[in-house]
């Protein structure tokens, strides 16, 4: 276990351990259970909260594309067939990769391991690397004249991937701050925690966008 | 180059779902690129739909670690997998 000092992260839902009392003479008093030992929970309760009600406000978003999708499966498909499945499938085994390499962060972290640097650094590379894929998607989709508003499921499609690329762009920020914080000293479990958890609820909703939007339209 | 604390060491079954995945992935990328063998549009739609949620699930349970966290975060991540699932799969099938 390393013995670094902790260092201050941003109070966002998951606020730092508490700072261990300073030594005093006399025995010392027994420790408590952590929170994670308390709970069993991931990070913190409160993080999943937040999780939970970003995965179900997606999930509606899903009912609703899976409505539209039952009601009229041609004009869908028509639309669909000018997605670039390829540039989507590449994402997802970014993403993918990029998930693993969170786990090998996370686990580099418990480990006390200096290879916590270089794992976080492949998790933002697999983002930088599916932030610019996205763009160029997206400057093909306009390029060819599909536009948010002027077919159903184009605005159905630029709605729910802009909003999952703003999470990338949080999980990618979250990411190097967790990396600019190993650099300096060991950063709070829940907060380590937290952006795992974070970066690992990126890539699920990824997985139902891909094989509901680019494969279950165009099939 | 020293040898890594086993705690540093990735699951074997974080591995071994990263290959199931990939293989899904793949799968899943023939189906949906005109090939929906007996399933048909909608029945093969609603596979891919099912699947992915299905993905979604093993992402939370081993990824997420959830597999390991009390029973209300599992039953939680299962409703919300199974729930939206059978819901998009109705949709699409009617």
């Amino acid at each position: 276990m390393s013995t670094e000092p902790v260092l201050g992260e941003p109070t966002f839902l998951w606020d730092d351990d508490p700072p261990a009392p300073s030594p005093s003479p006399g025995p010392a008093p027994a420790r408590g259970p952590t929170d994670e030992e308390r709970t069993g929970v991931p990070a913190e309760p409160g993080l999943w909260i937040f999780v939970l009600g970003d995965m179900t406000i997606f999930g509606v978003f899903f009912v609703v594309f899976a409505h539209y999708l039952g009601e009229d499966r041609a004009a869908l498909k028509a639309s669909a067939s000018a997605l670039h499945q390829q540039i989507g499938a590449v994402n997802t085994l970014v993403l993918l990769a990029s998930s693993y390499f969170m786990v090998r962060a996370l686990h580099a972290y418990r480990a006390g391991s200096a290879r916590l640097r270089a794992d976080l650094g492949f998790v933002l590379v697999g983002g930088a690397v599916f932030l610019t894929a996205k763009v160029a998607e997206y400057a093909l989709v306009l390029a060819d004249g599909h536009r948010p508003g002027t077919e159903l499921f184009f605005t159905l499609y630029f709605a729910v991937t802009g909003v999952h690329l703003l999470h990338v762009l949080i999980g990618m920020a979250l990411v190097a701050r967790w990396r600019a914080v190993s650099l300096r000293g060991r950063s709070g479990r829940i907060f380590a925690e937290g952006v795992a958890v974070y970066w690992h609820m990126v890539d699920l909703l990824w997985v139902v966008i891909f094989n509901l939007v680019y494969l279950g339209a165009t099939t | 180059m020293p040898e890594l604390a086993a705690d540093a060491r990735v699951p074997r079954s974080v591995r071994v779902l990263c290959a199931a995945l990939i293989v899904v992935t793949a799968t899943t990328v023939w189906v949906g690129s005109g090939h929906p063998g007996a399933f048909g549009a909608a029945g093969a739609s609603a596979t891919l739909v099912v699947v992915g949620f299905a993905k979604a699930w093993a992402i939370g349970w081993w990824f997420m670690e959830v597999g390991s966290a009390p029973r209300v975060l599992r039953g939680l991540l299962a409703v919300w997998a199974g729930g939206f699932a059978t819901a998009c799969a109705v949709l699409v099938l009617r």
